[in-house]
């Protein structure tokens, strides 16, 4: 199983979310890996932090010209590989949307990230009419608050898009700031509200795998 | 009396393993898509061949210039088809 966490836009929480899904899985008993396809790398990183009693998570860096054969050997290894994706049009980010089984598309709730939705949606509507069948595709709603009058304009706009929008959205938080620097997920960390608020989101995800 | 609990831990389970399908990504016809994709976002060599040309020379930061090298050699295409792709883009042509 491929899942893509890709979107236009840098710094809507790509890797952030590709690394505590990939905590949820882990300690779901799936066997995991994360693709980085992104130049910063940070989920190598990041998974070199992992401490040796916390559940394995390989972080694997995919370059556009590997990527294809990375993935494909990947996909046979484990159950579950998570593309962490990488801000852009190009080659890498049309190949990171076909190869997905499921594609999750962080958004922050404002208007410049929206706007850049709008080609990432574009390109996500060539690729499907090219592959012929669609791609399962859901937006996530990251560091967003209810009671923000934008937010929930976003939200709105967001849902007449065509793409789902998870119920489940996740609030700017410290604890994902600090968790990461420590090679953990919220799962793992000591935050018990961004713990809670994942694990939704981790259950709503779950749920979807179920029906593709 | 001790408080009631509130079932906060009931809240924090994570999902049971469900049962995952396997596809084998192809490929072959991933790259013939991306490669569709993309050829129509940038011009062929022989359309901008037809026309007159005009050299110019730029300076060019090392930054960018690696960044610009580092971008053609990913997408397989050339300097030249790259920038005049964007400049076309930008100049709407």
């Amino acid at each position: 199983m491929i899942i893509s966490v890709t979107s236009l836009k840098g710094g809507v929480g790509k890797s952030t979310i590709t690394q505590n899904l990939a905590v949820c899985f882990a300690h779901s008993g799936y066997k995991v890996c994360i693709a980085d396809s992104d130049a910063n790398q940070s989920a190598l990183r990041w998974s070199s932090l992992r401490g040796e009693d916390l559940p394995k998570i390989p972080a694997f860096g995919t370059p556009e010209k590997t990527l294809a054969a990375n993935v494909r050997q990947l996909n046979e290894d484990y159950e579950i590989v998570l593309i962490d994706g990488t801000p852009s049009l190009d080659r890498i980010a049309s190949k990171i949307i076909l190869f997905a089984d499921l594609l999750l598309i962080p958004i922050l709730p404002s208007g410049l990230d929206m706007w850049a939705s709008e080609q990432f949606l574009e390109r996500l509507a060539d690729a499907q009419a090219e592959r012929g069948k669609p791609i399962p595709a859901y937006f996530i709603l990251n560091q967003y608050q209810s009671n923000v009058n934008l937010n929930r304009e976003v939200k709105e706009v967001l849902s007449e898009t065509g793409i789902p929008v998870l119920q489940n959205t996740l609030r700017p938080r410290v604890a994902y700031r600090e968790a990461v620097i420590k090679g953990l997920g919220v799962y793992e960390f000591k935050d018990d509200k961004a713990r809670a608020e994942f694990v939704d989101l981790y259950n709503e995800v779950s749920e979807i795998l179920k029906k593709i | 009396m001790a408080d009631k609990k509130l079932g906060l831990k009931e809240t924090m389970k994570l999902a049971p393993r469900v049962e995952l399908k396997k596809n084998e990504p192809d490929l072959q016809a991933t790259e013939q898509i991306v490669e569709k994709l993309h050829r129509e976002l940038t011009p062929e060599p022989e359309q901008v061949a037809t026309v007159d040309m005009k050299r110019i020379t730029l300076d060019v930061p090392i930054d960018l210039y690696k960044g610009m090298k580092m971008k053609v050699f990913d997408n397989g295409i050339t300097l030249k088809r790259y920038i005049l792709s964007l400049v076309a883009k930008d100049l709407g042509k």
